[in-house]
Parts: structure tokens; sequence; C-alpha cells
């Protein structure tokens, strides 16, 4: 309750309704999280172990078998050009977790760093920053992605970087906001004193204080950065034959949809169960990692 | 540790100083000047401790944030050492006032980095000054901890793991690695229960002693300032209303706000009401006033 | 704007009710565990007197003015008796409890501004507990609230009803805020360190106004603060509370000049006065500790000077000694004499006289 009094003793601070819950509550959200966990292990290892995993050759065309329903040796059926959907959706894996990981890897290299800088120089420099994000926000994002792919050539490379200047903006505003927060905190302002150097107090003191927003943010983008890109490649957009993503997986079965659904489900599965598991996993890293420096 | 000499000269001069704060009021965003700080001077003496007194809006945690370097002021001089101080200091200025002056903040869990360990925080001041060669600074930090009466141990801890009172030492410890001549100290122990306060207003007592450094308290509250300073400044909306001897101007202050300040103390209040008891409330007569901002 | 002087025979009291904390434990939930915070609380409020609670923190004294207003975290537990006029809150069912709680209970925080809507303006706050509680209209819960506003002092009501809690001063919000909790007409107040965050004029305009309306009104007033000092003026009883207990109760001015338990002792003693400068403040060795966390037996013993091998063996029951009551085995010994004798460790009796060592 009161945040003057110094010595407050532990229990004064609210108790966590989580840790107040039922247990079922806790039950549930203990599978959720082992799901999940399972779910990314069996994601990641596809992409690893894809040739060793997958029953047949991802390209190997069967033009005689084309949108053949789920058989013995086909486990998804096959697509259009008769090739098998399992084996496209593990060798699928790869792409579909390097092209978002490469998306944020961009987002946060370009965006906390200038977030930072707006942050802690303020004034001209702020401005400068957060006027060119707003420039960029001014565009929706998908739309823009699409203008940069058709000007400079459909590819998974040119896809990726197109996202992920959609995404530069959007970190860096978050950075900015965290960082505008803990700047106004007494012991920013005692770094200061000292005499610290701007790098030394951003990235030594503030930034280990905001990891837990950089965190969230960014699994969050991982997820939708798949989406962006799933989007793309289904706009034909993204990567191109022979290279394999979920999306073109799905651009390719949008026409033969009734006459074998798998082409559509499995990849769209695909998508929804890494977002999915993503976003469970990284709320319960958070709420552990909470709950442990909550801890006295 | 040493005590340094005693010097004649002042150690802190501050002069004619002004700040004015520019705010932005309705739609259309005009304008308007807050007055903080208007034409305050006051000096103290190498080993001397000077108070600040003054309620909210008295401008004297503004006078404190600019002697340290944390505001620019508008008009006048700071000078320390003899030296006058810049007003908007570059990060090597930062770092000579650091060796200068060090403040201590009201809040002592927030003015400590809640991601470091308090020994890691006092062991980067002594390394970044270069007070000590590295193989000799572990050493540093055990004295200045031990200094502060804190145990080694403690030292590994993070600030949200450490009492108020522990987090007000580390910070105090922290401020000494520097080797300040002039500590500022504002609000120093109001976010600390009673039996705390006891402690660091002994513990600043000692290392003033000790160390001869010189304190400047920021506080609201006579009783802490008549315990710890020798002389007093005391303001008002801005401006200075009285100077002197903390003797002089709480036995008999001389400004009507100051005696306003001493009169509303609780040990002071009694004399001005009588026992309030069920029995008695029927004939209660009490004065003074009931309005105001 | 001054406060009227009340002559004796026309005091318009209405009549108040009594509040009674009967053994009352509470606990929170820790964890999976249930934790004390409270232990056997006794209390007793009548209609018009002010009751000082003071202490530090893990003292219970916040937690007790929750557990009366019925706040508590998730999970809580109360029990033992909770009785106003004797009806034992505690034992009714919860909607008609909480029903009670908020039309009989006032209750005001230390620091308003983290508690209520910024975007809020001082009208709606003011006007919605009794829209709520008392069915009164719009117009007729504003025009209540204005005459409130006027009847505390505070100038221009109409327009302070129009503004914003920021555009106030925290003096005058925390006195809007004392309007906004007397507007259902409680019979009692909680001030939860009501002005440890405002100014000390402020404070202390603050505290008449608040005995005026307990002379006036009959408002029993039950006053939680860590100043021992400020209780004493202003309260006509002071309980001290360590580690979820009471420990001490006095009446009218004795414990500022008379205290009895160590603890209480020691309090006054490390406190600064503005009267002198001591060469050294008595400190009371160790931290506060709450129920939770108190040793067997007396739980202020290992940092007592007076300490004994029986105050380990178990917790001291109350008893009567000089007009007050007191939780310790030593209470009926003086004390204060044994200090001054030098037979005990450490300087520190009474309040005015710390002037030793």
């Amino acid at each position: 309750m009161s945040t003057v009094a110094g010595d407050v003793l532990a229990f004064e601070h609210e108790t966590s309704s989580r840790a107040a819950g039922g247990r079922l509550e806790g039950l549930f959200q203990r599978i959720v999280v082992v799901v999940s966990g399972v779910t990314l292990f069996v994601i990641v290892c596809c992409a690893l172990f894809a040739p060793w995993l997958a029953p047949h050759s991802p390209n190997a065309v069967h033009l005689y078998h084309p949108y053949s329903p789920p058989s013995r040796g086909f486990l998804f059926g096959r697509d259009s050009a008769g090739r098998d959907i399992l084996s496209r959706v593990i060798f699928g894996a790869r792409l579909s977790l390097l092209g978002p990981s490469i998306v944020v890897g961009i987002a946060f290299v370009a965006g906390v760093p200038l977030g930072f800088l707006a942050a802690y120089r303020g004034g001209f420099t702020d401005g400068l920053i957060s006027r060119v994000f707003d420039v960029v926000f001014a565009f929706p994002p998908l739309l823009l992605a699409v203008v940069i792919v058709a000007t400079f050539g459909a590819s998974f490379q040119t896809a990726v970087v197109a996202v992920a200047i959609t995404y530069i903006p959007l970190m860096g505003r978050v950075v900015r906001s965290a960082a505008l927060v803990e700047r106004s905190k007494s012991y920013v302002e005692e770094c200061r004193l000292q005499g610290y150097g701007a790098w030394r107090i951003l990235f030594a003191h503030m930034m280990p204080n905001i990891a837990r927003v950089l965190i969230s943010q960014t699994t969050l983008y991982f997820a939708y950065g798949l989406l962006d890109l799933s989007a793309l490649s289904f706009l034909g957009l993204g990567a191109q034959p022979p290279q394999i993503d979920w999306g073109g997986m799905l651009e390719n079965a949008n026409q033969g949809v009734f006459q074998s659904p798998t082409g559509v489900v499995f990849p769209a599965l695909a998508i929804v169960l890494l977002v999915v598991s993503l976003n469970f996993m990284a709320d319960w890293a958070l709420d552990y990692e909470g709950r442990k420096a909550g801890q006295r | 540790m040493q005590a340094r000499e005693a010097v004649v000269e002042m150690l802190l001069k501050v002069e004619g100083l002004y700040k004015d704060f520019r705010l932005r009021s309705g739609l259309l965003g005009r304008s308007s000047r807050l007055h903080a700080v208007k034409n305050v001077s006051f000096t103290i003496p190498a080993s001397g401790s000077l108070a600040i007194v003054g309620e909210t809006g008295s401008g004297k945690t503004t006078v404190a944030r600019i002697i340290v370097g944390l505001e620019t002021a508008t008009r006048g001089v700071v000078e320390a050492d003899g030296v006058a101080l810049s007003s908007s200091p570059g990060p090597d200025e930062r770092r000579r006032r650091a060796r200068m002056m060090q403040m201590v903040f009201q809040n002592p869990v927030l003015s400590l980095d809640p991601h470091q360990e308090i020994g890691r925080a006092v062991h980067e001041v002594v390394a970044f000054h270069h007070l000590r060669p590295r193989e000799s600074c572990d050493e540093r930090v055990h004295e200045l901890l031990a200094a502060v009466g804190l145990d080694d141990r403690l030292g590994a801890s993070r600030p949200q793991n450490l009492s108020g009172g522990q987090c007000q030492r580390a910070a105090i410890a922290r401020a000494l690695a520097a080797e300040p001549e002039l500590l500022v100290l504002d609000e120093p122990v109001s976010a600390l229960d009673v039996s705390t306060q006891a402690q660091i207003l002994n513990l600043l007592a000692d290392l003033k002693a000790a160390l001869g450094i010189s304190l400047l308290t920021i506080s609201h509250d006579l009783a802490l300032v008549r315990q710890l300073a020798d002389d007093v400044v005391v303001m008002c909306q801005g401006e200075m209303v009285e100077s002197g001897t903390v003797d002089d101007v709480l036995t008999n202050p001389q400004h009507d706000y100051t005696r306003r300040l001493v009169e509303a103390v609780p040990e002071m209040m009694s004399h001005a009401l009588p026992v309030t008891s069920p029995a008695n409330h029927g004939g209660i007569e009490i004065a003074g006033s009931a309005g105001g901002p | 704007m001054t406060s009227p002087v009340v002559d004796p025979p026309t005091v318009t009291a209405r009549t108040g009710r009594t509040l009674s904390l009967q053994d009352v434990t509470t606990y929170l939930r820790v964890g999976k565990e249930l934790k004390p915070v409270l232990l056997r609380v006794d209390l007793h409020i009548e209609p018009g007197e002010i009751v000082g609670l003071v202490g530090e923190s893990g003292s219970g004294k916040s937690m007790t003015a929750r557990t009366i207003a019925g706040v508590l975290p998730r999970g809580a537990v109360a029990e033992g008796e909770l009785l106003l006029d004797g009806r034992n809150l505690f034992e009714m069912p919860r909607r008609a409890r909480r029903e009670v709680q908020a039309t009989e209970i006032g209750f005001v925080f230390q620091d308003p501004r983290a508690y209520i809507d910024p975007l809020w303006r001082v009208g709606d706050h003011m006007t919605e507990a009794m829209r709520v509680h008392l069915g009164l209209s719009r117009s007729e819960s504003r025009a209540r609230a204005i005459e409130l506003l006027d009847s505390m002092g505070i100038d221009h009501p109409e327009r302070r009803m129009h503004q914003f809690p920021d555009e106030l001063s925290g003096g005058m919000l925390q006195r809007v805020m004392i309007a906004g909790a007397l507007s259902v007409d409680p019979s009692i107040l909680l001030a939860d360190e009501a002005t440890t965050a405002v100014d000390v004029t402020t404070q202390a305009e603050i505290v008449k106004l608040l005995m005026r309306l307990s002379a006036e009104r009959g408002l029993s007033v039950l006053f939680i603060t860590h100043d021992l000092a400020l209780a004493d003026i202003v309260c006509s009883r002071v309980c001290v509370m360590y580690a979820g207990r009471i420990v001490e109760v006095r009446e009218g001015r004795q414990i500022f000049d008379d205290p009895i338990h160590p603890y209480t002792m020691d309090l006054l003693a490390a406190r600064p006065t503005i009267q002198r400068r001591v060469a050294r403040l008595p400190v009371i060795k160790g931290v506060p500790t709450s129920a939770m966390d108190a040793p067997p037996g007396c739980p202020f013993h290992p940092r007592c000077r007076f300490a004994l091998d029986e105050c380990n063996e178990g917790v001291p029951a109350m008893v009567a000694v000089r007009g007050g009551m007191v939780r310790c085995f030593r209470a009926h010994e003086d004390l204060a004499a044994l200090l001054k004798e030098g037979s005990v460790a450490s300087p520190g009796s009474g309040g005015r006289d710390a002037a030793q060592g």
C-alpha cells in the first residue's frame, strides 16, 4: 500500500492473484506451457533435422498425383504438383523460423539504439527520430512491405528486409517509452551525477532494467513477423520456389482447397502452432522472471 | 580514513540563484513562467552543515539540484572551492564535480540500480574515478561498506532485497566512494522508519566528524534539522525568508513564516490545543484557521 | 476562515456509533499459507473519540484499518469480532457487510493521488459514493458536496468541484478526500497516515479540522500514524502497535510524558526534537518485525533493553498500569528509573528529557 515507508515488509505488497488462485488454474497453465514447449521443440527439430525427418524429398514432383488425399506413404496428402505435403511442412520450418528471426534481429539492432538515443538525448534528436518513425508508421505495414518487394523483386531476402523495416519503428517506439521511464528515476540521475558517459548509462544501467519489455516485444514481433512473411509468401512476394515456406504453401494450395483441404490445413496449422506456442512460452518466461524478481 | 584539514574559505558559495520554469497551459499552449527559485544566496564552510528548510513548492529541492548539476540555473553563480561551476556541465565536468560533491536521494531503494548488487555499484564509482589501483578496488569497497555499517555479505544483494535503511546506507557508501567534500542530502530519512532514521542520522553525524565533509540537508522536518545542521536557510515560495544558525532561527524565529512552521510541529502544537476526550468535547475551544490553499 | 468556538451546551453531536474490535486476528495469504499480520487486537472507539494507532512498518496499523474497512488483499482471513454498535460485521452476509462498511466507515489514505482517478473531476469523486450508496440524485449529491466542501473551509467550492485532482495542492486534495469520505455521513473515519504526505502547516490544519469534526458531529476517528508526538496531541487515546499486537494504550497526553512499554520509550527517544540537539540519538537495535516474523514470546524482546529470560517464554497479557494498559512482563516496575540509574544498557527514557547520552 504505502510506498513511502522504506522498510516495507514483503507482506504489505498485494499478493499475486495467480498465487492466490485455485489449483486448477495453475495446473491448466502448466499443461499449456509444457505443450507449447514441446511444440516449439518439435518445430525446431524439424528445421534442424529436416533431411532426416522428412519421408520424401520436398521438391519431388509427381504430376500424375496432384491433390492426393492422405495415404500411407504421404501422411498429409500431396499438393498440386504431387509433392508430399508433410515433407514440405517439415522443410518449411527452416525458412519459417529463419525469416522471423532475421526480421526481429534487424528490428532489434536498428530499433534499440535509435529508441535509446531518442529517449536519452531528447530535444532535437528525439524529434528527428520520432518523426522518421512516424513517417514509416503512416504506411500500413504490409502494404509498405509489398511496395518494397514489388520494387526490388520478390525473394526471401527482400521480403525479410521489407518486413523488418516496418518493425524498426515499432521496436524503437517501445524502447523509447521504456527508456524515458527509466531515465526519470533517481538511479539514472545519480549515474549522470557521477559523470558516467551516455553509453555506460544506457547499456550497463538502463538496459538490464528494460530487458523484460524487450523480451516480450521481441517475442511478439517474431510471431507477427512470421504472419507478415507468410502473408507476403501467400501473395507470391516472398520465398520463391524451390524455397519452401508455409505461406508459399498456402498460396499453392489455395486453388485446390476443395479438392485437397490438407494442402491448406497443415501449413496453416503449423503457422498457428508456432505463433501460439511462442506466445505462451514468452508469457510464462516473463511471469517466471517477474515472480523471481519480486521475491525477497 | 583521514580527516581533511580545515580550510578557512567557504567550501560552497551560492549567490543570486534564480530558476524559472516555463509552463504550458491551455489548448493554445500559452506559456507562463514559474519562478521556482528567487535570489537565493548562502555559503557553506568546510566541515559545515547547512540545512534548507521549506514546504512543498518552496524551491529547496530545485536549489539542491542546481548545485549538483541536475538543473540549470536561470541566473546566479554556484562556486565550489572558489571555482564557479558551469551551468550545463558535460560528462567530464560532471566527473570533476562528482569528486567534489555527491547527492543522497530521498527514496533509497529507487536511487540504486535495481539490477546491480550494491557492492558492484560502489565498486563502479571507485573504479570510474580511478581512485584505487585495480587490485585494491575490492578492498576499498569493503572499507566503505564497513564505514556505513553494512555487513560485507550484503554487498552481493540487490536493492529490492534490502531494507530501506540498508539501501540508504548503501547510497551513502556509494556517495562516499567518490571522496567528495560535500554531501547533498535530499530528505535523506523521510522514507524510513523512526528507528532507522535515528541510525542514519547518527551515521551522518559520525561521518561528518570523522571525514570532515560538509553536509547540505534539504528537509521539511525541523526536528531533523535541529539535530543535523549548524546553520539553516528557510525558504518559502522560492525566496529565502530567514537564515542564521539553527539555534537562533528555531528558538527565536524572526519571520512570520518561520514562526508558523515552528508552531506547526506537533511538539510545539501541544501548547495551542487542550486535551480532547469524550467527556470533554462539549467544551473545546479550537484556535487557528481551518482554511487555506 | 476561522473555525467557530464551540460553546459547552450547544454541541449538536449526532448520535455516533461505537466501534469495537475484539480479539481480532487477521491472516494474509502468502503463497499457499496463511500468515498472521494482526494478533488478537482489542480496540474500542466511542462516538466522538479520536483514537490513535501508532506503529512502524510491520506493526499492523494499516492492516487494522483495512480489516475494519473490509479491504484486505485476496485470500486474507479475519477472525474475532468487529462490532459496530454491538452488531458483529464479520458474521453478516457479505453484501450486507459491504454495504455497512461503505456507508458507515470512511477511509482516507496517505497518498490520494495514488488511488484516485486523475481523469475524474473532484465533483465526480465526491458525488459517486452518495449516488451509489445513498441513492441521491445528481443535483442533490452535488449540492451536498458543495456544502461539505464549504464546511471544511475550502474556498470556492463550486469551482473546486470542476477541477481535476492535479490542479489541487496535496493539502487541498487531502481535505477534499476527507470531504468525500464524509459525504455518506459515516460514523467512523479511518485516517491512515492521512497527514504524512502533506506539509507540516497543512498537517496542523487538517488535524484541527478532524478534531472539530469529531467534536461537532460525534464523528469517531481512528488516527493512524507513525508519529507518536502527533498522535499524542490529536488523540484522546493512543494505542501503540508492534508486530501485529497492541502493546500500550494510554489516555490523553500520558503517552508522551510517561511511556511505560520499553518500545514506546525507545520510539520516543529515537526521534530528534526541535527543542535541542543531542550528541547521539538513542537507537533501538535491530529492525521492526511484523507478526509473521516475530520470535516466540514477547515480540519485542530481542530488541528490548529490559529483556529477561521469561520474555522468551510467552506473550505478555495486557495489564493495567498507571491509568493505561501495557503488554509487558515488567510493566509494574519503574523502568524509567532503572534507566536513569544506569543499571540498564544505553540511554533513552521518556520523550522530552532525552538529552543525555
